[in-house]
């Protein structure tokens, strides 16, 4: 809504600084939006029709500053002639008020005067004719809009119903609407002639030739309208006033109004008002008790009497006191915003205003908040991961579905937005891992070849039909391991440094053991240098290099290494348990088996633990060799071994006998042999 | 006895001059070895007179506790000496970088989110979070925006084909936490996490972040929450803030306002940040709809509550002097390892 002060000062006797003004209609909730000159924009709330013209605002500003404001009067013009036209409404839920007047001989080519042109064009109003200027001016006075037709091209009568299938309607924006049979228009004897509250139809539109009009002063369904807005993809000041709930008391005095303004300006006479109302459809003027105590409990502080029925009373409520010294008001129907209580309430405070409530802070009842120690914080898994060089990423939870099958087969992409900001951004991510690349690349491309990032967020599987959001914690590397230093040895971050991050988030919970580790058939990932986590037969994550032929698509220089797990894993975590340990001396000894290459490492310390039993205590890998002395298709695996037992020392002897027995055991189940 | 005197200043002149621990056993050798120069002298004393005898003995001892003493000083000295020589020879560049992976860092929301989560949970706030592919119930309808509310046009809405929507508030949660909680009085939770809001330009991206704030029980004011959010920004920006709140409205909260809290760049006087208004537009808040308790199965008669929504990505340009919005999700390095 854009206005003038001028105009505003000639409705209230208000001597205030624009900016001053403009503060106080920010605070009670008609935002400024810009001031230009002697022009002030407000933003009006969706629930607040009635400022949509300049008497609203007016009240509003009266009320505020304790000033005196009456709206002007609006005299009744009484009819001249007998010519009117014929109404009916057939959707009296739709259209339950439509006033309809004849004014005849009138002189649209007289030019509109000066100063209603110029309150238009403050609102961003074009000047068209006098006729459509003055609908549009009571519009932005009373907040009522007004519909004028040439009565010429009117077929005799007026119908208010659904249109019929196949009708077209031409508007005045020049467009052709072929109609539904939903959508209620304002039809003559044979065809529409307006979208109701929305749009009149051009060939029934008043031009400089016109000579008789009919004015239209309609209350419609503010949810009708809203749609019929929607489904036809048109928004109009009309549309936009109807939507908002317009006082339908009003239609009445807009009316008048315009037929006072009409015949000052246009000149012609005028016949009578012809109403079609359907009481019971419309809103209804009703009553609240507004409490004082209630006042008090929501705001903090209690309201004087006198400044609460001030208030109430500026902004067009009647108040009477009852016994209890509470408030009946009787809400006006310009401001059908206000149902219940607590909408007075607020009206009370808006003006009293939040200022003049001092800050206290609330007492409540002191309440533990449970802290399980098995739970893992957020911030704990972040920072374990920033220990290891890993710095936080937040990319868009919306990717590149094109760029995304590159690193999931068969995607399912019915989880997207129907209206995304543009195609790429469209796709709910169903893993964090494309856009983590995708923030990598963005990196290369700007020279940073050492890049650690990780990401916790959901990631959304299952299409739309089993939709899963599942919380998600992931991380991409690439480049050396460590940033370039004097004294590195510039080593790539490789699949076990990888690992190892994943192991220390498993250690986090306490956790690491109930998890395993299987080969991964990811085709996003290297066959030969990838994992699949699982627990209970549940994958839970992955790890491992990026695809070769992926990387080389993408245009990377250098091997990036992934992982991604479920949140959940890690954050439910376990509370420790001690452990005895023993307090006689360990053994260590050290074994290297020669073994087919094909044996993984995790086979072979399962086997070992196996064959020693409980008095192994440790078991670590410590060198793994091919090469020259050992056999193509073998590999040297070191093991050591620390073995203890927990109520006396070990002998030699003992010792010496679990490694015949280990020895024997390896040789029969993987063909080992003594290095 | 002469000799003696003689002798002993050779010694110490000897002891003084050697330069290893090697020169200075060898003096040792000389003067107090089996046949050192002063053993010898203590072998004749035999023939000394029974008179002569204790005196002479006083003095050759004297003469070996001060020739014992210096080479023990010597050998010392030696000692430290060669020990110097060697850490000077081991010394290494200090100025030069230090080895191994360096540490990473916090994203600058999620470093902001941590500190809101902080302050509200020493005031005994629990943190909730709710999906983010929201249906339209808890989204809107649960929020009092019934379907065809004009308030459903102010929050540029992501859609799905079956009708679900990318949350555009956090407020979800709280008609989550409140059902979730056998809608039982007290609340007090705060829910932060993405939204997502059809909007992109300098100001906007299509997601960020946000955080609600909820406070049910049976005496709770805006009084109080004017209290909590004065306090709450102070905490944040470590500096006395000023704030002011005007109407506004928004369908789940009556009364409903804006929150402006004075720039904490210019402190009021008007700069580039705050648009020359003084004033840093920072959150919403207000009473919780008494239809929003209700439809939570609350009764509203009974409690009354806050709720407020606020902007983390804001507060953290704000905090940490971040110019662009869009850069919190570039994810460039050179901006992420700064924080």
């Amino acid at each position: 809504m854009k206005f003038s002060l001028t105009w505003l000062q000639q409705l209230v006797d208000l001597k205030l600084p624009i900016e001053k003004l403009a503060a106080q209609l920010t605070d009670i909730g008609l935002e400024v939006e810009s001031i230009t000159g002697d022009i002030i924009e407000v933003s009006v709330a969706a629930n607040r029709a009635d400022c949509l013209g300049i008497v609203g605002i007016a009240r509003e500003v009266a009320a505020i500053n304790k000033i005196l404001f009456t709206a002007p009067s609006i005299p009744v013009v009484p009819a001249s002639i007998t010519d009117k036209i014929n109404v009916t409404v057939q959707d009296s839920t739709a259209c339950p008020k439509y006033l309809s007047r004849v004014i005849k001989n009138i002189n649209n080519t007289v030019v509109t005067p000066q100063w209603m042109q110029e309150r238009l064009i403050a609102a961003d109003i074009n000047t068209i004719s006098p006729v459509v200027d003055i609908t549009n001016y009571v519009m932005i006075e009373l907040g009522q809009p007004l519909h004028a037709y040439d009565l010429a091209k009117l077929d005799t009568e007026i119908i208010v119903r659904r249109a019929k299938a196949a009708e077209t309607i031409a508007l005045l924006d020049d467009k052709v609407l072929e109609l539904k049979t939903d959508t209620l228009v304002i039809a003559d004897k044979n065809k529409p002639v307006a979208l109701a509250g929305i749009m009149g139809g051009k060939d029934s539109g008043v031009t400089a030739k016109t000579t008789d009009i009919s004015i239209e002063s309609a209350y419609f369904d503010p949810i009708e309208i809203r749609l019929a807005a929607r489904r036809v993809g048109i928004q109009s000041d009309a549309s936009y006033y109807y939507e908002r709930n317009i006082d339908a008391s009003m239609r009445h005095a807009a009316m008048e109004r315009a037929t006072e303004l009409l015949l000052e300006i246009v000149g012609g006479q005028a016949g009578p008002v012809v109403t079609f109302e359907e009481p019971a459809n419309l809103p209804k003027q009703i009553k609240i008790l507004l409490r004082q105590s209630r006042i008090t409990r929501v705001l903090g502080i209690s309201v004087p009497l006198t400044d609460v029925t001030r208030i109430l009373q500026q902004l067009g409520m009647q108040t009477e006191q009852d016994e209890n010294n509470d408030l009946i008001v009787t809400i006006p129907t310009h401001r059908v915003d206000i149902t219940r209580e607590i909408d007075l309430i607020e009206e009370v405070v808006r003006i009293f205003g939040f200022d003049n409530i001092p800050a206290q802070l609330p007492v409540g009842t002191l309440a533990f908040i449970p802290q399980p120690e098995s739970a893992v914080s957020e911030d704990k898994i972040l920072n374990c991961l920033i220990n290891r060089g890993y710095n936080e990423a937040i990319t868009y939870s919306f990717i590149d579905a094109e760029f995304t099958k590159q690193f999931v087969s068969q995607l399912d992409t019915s989880c997207s937005i129907t209206n995304p900001i543009a195609a790429d951004m469209s796709l709910m991510r169903p893993s964090l891992i494309p856009g983590l690349i995708n923030a990598l690349m963005h990196n290369q491309n700007r020279q940073q070849a050492r890049v650690r990032l990780c990401e916790i967020g959901l990631r959304f599987s299952g299409g739309l039909k089993n939709l899963q959001q599942t919380k998600t914690i992931a991380g991409v590397c690439t480049g050396t391991y460590a940033a370039e230093s004097w004294n590195s040895q510039a080593r790539d971050v490789d699949f076990y440094d990888i690992k190892n991050d994943v192991l220390a988030l498993f250690k986090l919970a306490h956790n690491v053991k109930i998890f395993e580790f299987r080969p991964s058939t990811d085709p996003a990932l290297h066959p030969g240098r990838s994992l699949e986590i699982f627990l209970q037969d549940r994958t839970v994550g992955k790890l491992g290099e990026l695809h070769p032929i992926i990387k080389q698509n993408l245009g990377l220089t250098s091997a990036v290494y992934i992982f991604e797990l479920d949140y959940e894993v890690i954050s439910n975590g376990q509370v420790t348990n001690f452990k005895a340990f023993s307090k006689y001396p360990a053994v260590r000894r050290d074994l290297a088996l020669v073994v087919d290459d094909k044996i993984s490492v995790e086979r072979l310390e399962r086997a070992v633990k196996e064959s020693v039993g409980s008095l192994l205590t440790e078991l670590i890998t410590f060198d793994v060799y091919q090469g020259k002395g050992i056999v193509a298709g073998k590999k040297s695996i070191g093991l050591g071994l620390t073995l203890q037992h927990a109520e006396r020392t070990l002998t030699d002897m003992e010792v010496n006998e679990i490694f015949t027995k280990l020895i024997a055991d390896m040789g029969r189940d993987f063909q080992a042999t003594l290095r | 006895m002469q000799d003696l005197k003689q002798i002993t200043q050779q010694a110490l002149n000897l002891i003084n001059n050697a330069n290893s621990i090697d020169s200075l056993e060898a003096v040792r050798v000389q003067y107090l070895g089996k046949k050192g120069e002063l053993t010898e002298i203590l072998k004749t004393l035999g023939s000394l007179s029974e008179e002569e005898r204790p005196k002479a003995g006083q003095l050759v001892n004297i003469a070996k506790q001060e020739i014992t003493l210096a080479l023990d000083n010597r050998r010392q000295a030696l000692k430290l000496l060669e020990i110097n020589n060697k850490l000077a020879s081991e010394t290494i560049d200090v100025t030069l970088p230090g080895r191994g992976i360096e540490l990473g860092s916090l994203h600058p929301v999620t470093k902001t989110r941590l500190r809101i989560e902080a302050f509200f949970k020493g005031l005994g706030f629990t943190v909730a979070t709710g999906p983010e592919i929201e249906d339209d119930y808890h989204n809107f309808a649960a929020l009092n925006i019934p379907e065809h509310h004009p308030a459903r046009a102010m929050q540029d809405t992501f859609y799905f084909a079956d009708g679900k929507v990318l949350r555009t508030h956090t407020s979800p949660v709280q008609i989550r936490a409140m059902q979730a909680a056998g809608a039982k009085p007290p609340f007090r939770l705060i829910a932060p996490g993405r939204v997502y809001r059809c909007d992109s330009d300098i100001t906007h991206t299509p997601m960020f972040h946000q955080v609600e704030g909820l406070m049910v029980d049976e005496n709770i004011t805006i009084a109080g929450l004017k209290a909590i959010l004065t306090d709450f920004l102070q905490v944040i920006f470590e500096q006395s803030v000023q704030i002011r709140l005007r109407s506004s409205y928004f369908p789940f909260t009556e009364p409903s306002a804006e929150v402006d809290m004075q720039c904490t760049s210019c402190k009021g006087t008007g700069c580039r940040i705050c648009s020359n208004t003084g004033w840093l537009e920072i959150l919403g808040c207000g009473m919780v709809h008494p239809v929003v308790l209700e439809n939570c199965g609350i009764d509203s008669e009974k409690y009354t509550g806050w709720a407020f929504g606020m902007g983390i990505d804001r507060l953290a340009m704000l905090r940490y002097g971040i110019p662009d919005l869009r850069m919190m999700f570039e994810n460039d390095m050179r901006f992420v390892s700064q924080f």
